[in-house]
């Protein structure tokens, strides 16, 4: 996808949330005889943005400005790799706890980034993960003493 | 009491072991942050916010600072040794430094890239120290409506100056005015935009939208970056990063007006360094005999722009606290975190917190004599760290962000909306829009709200208190003629463009 494609559809998505924030101000009252209410702020932002966006895209389309570059697949398939993986972890927390799931949610992430499956780059990473995961226990649960949800063995 | 005794108690608390410990340790991330190409100051800040929740307000802002103008010394050392700027505020620094490292004299550009950095921040703390007193005093006259007028003027000038598309700068800050309204509203008590959601009654925190915006946004946006480096390191040995005092006298008058260059801009909201480093990096060359040698390893092509740079940071700090005000990405940044500590910057912090901020301008002189010899020490280390694979570096910096974020309310929403802003930034960032007036309108747009609406209160709905006071009524106008006259200007040179076009 290029950019120009992603600024279009920016521009688009951005007139939709501006005159939801518009109609939703509206709603709340935007004026009383003692002036600004609670949807005068919201109103001016959703004008600015419902407004600005159909200017951004004319211009888009009309290409007086062209953003340069593009959305590569590979890209797009990493941040949504990492949305999932975060998605995931936080739907385990629960049952889990935090430092539990935390060394293999590190590998996917990594993962995510590179994808490497031989075995001793695993390994080290896995092990790097652990490590790491047993640093974030100390410095945030004992150091900082964080209410932290803990897992099936107490952490 | 008068400036120079207030600046020597400062510097006594200064020295203190908790404050020096905290500036040591926000100088050596800052190095880091500086020297890694994924992270920015904004976004090593932005990061590291919730680690400070429960310090000392002084301890964590003078860690937090170090952090900035740390990354300033930082990003020079892998500018000059591998040619990839750690930020953008070190992309000038290249120019002359990787040339002059090719030629084996990196370590003759190193020790530039550090006293120049001295210097440039020994100039603008000293500015500082004698002008924000000053202007604080000036500005404890502001009543709500000026308060508020200097607010609107802020805003537009971060959103003129900070983007290249100013239809989106206004696009972005209506974004961040209505992110910011989100919750109850504290006059009326009604819920706004909330969606049934208990969550968001509080609204969102906006430590949640600094760490999604600028801390995962740029990490997001790192993961397409690809660091090229080559093989071969410049090599240099310990004496030559050593002060040459020679390059220092030939440089003294580009460091000089460097540094004043940077301070200056530094303090106008909206420009922040990297347009300082290329100003003062033109004013070098136009004060150099030899101008034409620029960009092949010039000495001064590099204290320049590394004596602005760092300028710019103890700059950005001036509008910050005596007006509340940021000037800079970072500088918001470091406004949310004063925000979360309770302090709320303007006039009335030298007024009512008079030993934090001395004792913080006193860290900040520490912190820049204590960079000389940490950056000098580091530098191996420094250049070693543009080598570390993202593999390693965003598992790392997403686990630190999600405690850190956890810590701030212990609700994983927080964690996911993290997120959800994170990849909403990335794709903004992608579709050129700024994200600084976004973060600007999430946390000034309530306070601008608060005084607005508390002052129309008290005027029973009347605009008079704005009108009648001619202070206010000046910002404003300011204010609308930075918005007003480059769409002017603009149309102007399109007509002229057009004429000449048409013109046999």
């Amino acid at each position: 996808m290029s950019n120009r494609s992603l600024d279009l559809a920016m521009a688009v998505f951005l007139f939709f949330l501006g005159i939801a924030i518009t109609l939703g101000a509206v709603g709340l009252g935007v004026w009383s005889p003692i002036g600004p209410t609670s949807g005068t702020f919201p109103m001016a932002g959703g004008l600015l943005l419902g407004v600005l966006s159909v200017v951004n895209f004319v211009r888009a389309l009309r290409q007086f400005e062209v953003v340069p570059g593009r959305l590569r697949g590979r890209d797009a398939l990493s941040i949504a790799g990492v949305v999932v993986v975060v998605a995931v972890y936080l739907a385990v927390v629960d049952s889990l706890g935090m430092f539990l799931p935390l060394p293999f949610f590190l590998v996917l992430l990594s993962l995510c980034v590179t994808w490497r499956t031989d075995a001793k780059y695993l390994l080290s990473l896995f092990a790097g993960s652990v490590v790491f995961s047993v640093g974030c226990y100390f410095v945030f649960k004992v150091f900082l003493r964080m209410l932290i949800a803990p897992g099936p063995f107490g952490f | 009491m008068s400036t120079l005794q207030l600046l020597f108690d400062g510097l006594a608390q200064a020295a203190n072991l908790p404050n020096f410990l905290a500036t040591m340790v926000g100088v050596l991330i800052g190095l880091a942050v500086g020297a890694l190409p994924a992270l920015g100051p904004s976004a090593g800040v932005a990061i590291l916010l919730p680690a400070i929740v429960n310090l000392n307000p002084t301890v964590a802002i003078a860690g937090l600072a170090g952090v900035y103008y740390g990354a300033m010394y930082g990003g020079g050392v892998t500018s000059i040794l591998i040619g990839v700027p750690g930020d953008s505020a070190s992309m000038m620094t290249c120019l002359d430094g990787y040339p002059l490292a090719k030629r084996g004299e990196a370590g003759r550009a190193l020790g530039m890239t550090v006293y120049s950095s001295f210097f440039g921040g020994l100039i603008a703390l000293v500015l500082m120290t004698f002008l924000s007193r000053e202007i604080a005093s000036q500005a404890l006259a502001f009543g709500t409506a000026e308060m508020a007028a200097l607010m609107v003027l802020g805003l537009c000038m971060v959103t003129v100056l900070g983007g290249e598309n100013r239809y989106k700068g206004f696009a972005s800050l209506g974004l961040g005015l209505w992110i910011g309204s989100i919750g109850i509203d504290p006059i009326d008590g009604n819920a706004r935009y909330t969606l049934g959601s208990m969550e968001l009654l509080d609204g969102i925190d906006f430590i949640v939208v600094i760490i999604g915006l600028y801390g995962l946004a740029q990490m997001l946006e790192a993961l397409a970056e690809t660091v090229e480096v080559g093989d071969k390191r410049p090599t240099y040995s310990f004496n030559s990063l050593l002060p040459n005092f020679g390059d220092i006298l030939l440089s003294k008058w580009v460091i000089l007006v460097s540094s004043l260059i940077g301070f200056f801009v530094g303090c106008i909201p909206g420009t922040g360094a990297t347009a300082a480093t290329i100003f003062s990096y033109a004013a070098a060359k136009r004060m150099s005999k030899t101008p034409e040698k620029f960009g092949t390893g010039m000495i001064e092509g590099v204290a320049g722009p590394e004596a602005a740079n760092n300028a710019t940071s103890y700059a950005a700090m001036i509008p910050l606290f005596t007006l509340g005000i940021p000037s800079s990405a970072t500088s918001a940044v470091m406004l949310g975190g004063l925000m979360m500590l309770g302090l709320q910057p303007g006039p009335l912090l030298f007024r009512d917190h008079p030993d934090f901020i001395w004792t913080l301008i006193g860290t900040f002189y520490i912190g820049n004599v204590v960079l000389v010899f940490l950056t000098i020490a580091l530098v191996p280390a420094l250049a070693a760290l543009v080598f570390v694979r993202m593999a390693i570096l965003f598992p790392v910096v997403v686990g630190i962000v999600m405690f850190g974020v956890f810590s701030l309310e212990s609700q994983m929403f927080d964690i996911a909306m993290s997120i959800v802003l994170g990849v909403f930034g990335y794709l903004l960032s992608k579709a050129k829009y700024p994200l600084l007036p976004v973060l600007l309108g999430v946390i000034l747009g309530p306070y601008l709200e608060q005084n607005i609406r508390r002052s129309m209160i008290a005027s029973a709905g009347s605009l008079d208190i704005y009108t009648h006071s001619p202070l206010a009524m000046t910002i404003l106008i300011v204010a609308a003629l930075i918005v007003i006259l480059p769409v002017v200007f603009a149309k102007i040179k399109a007509n002229k463009r057009a004429v000449e076009t048409l013109a046999p």
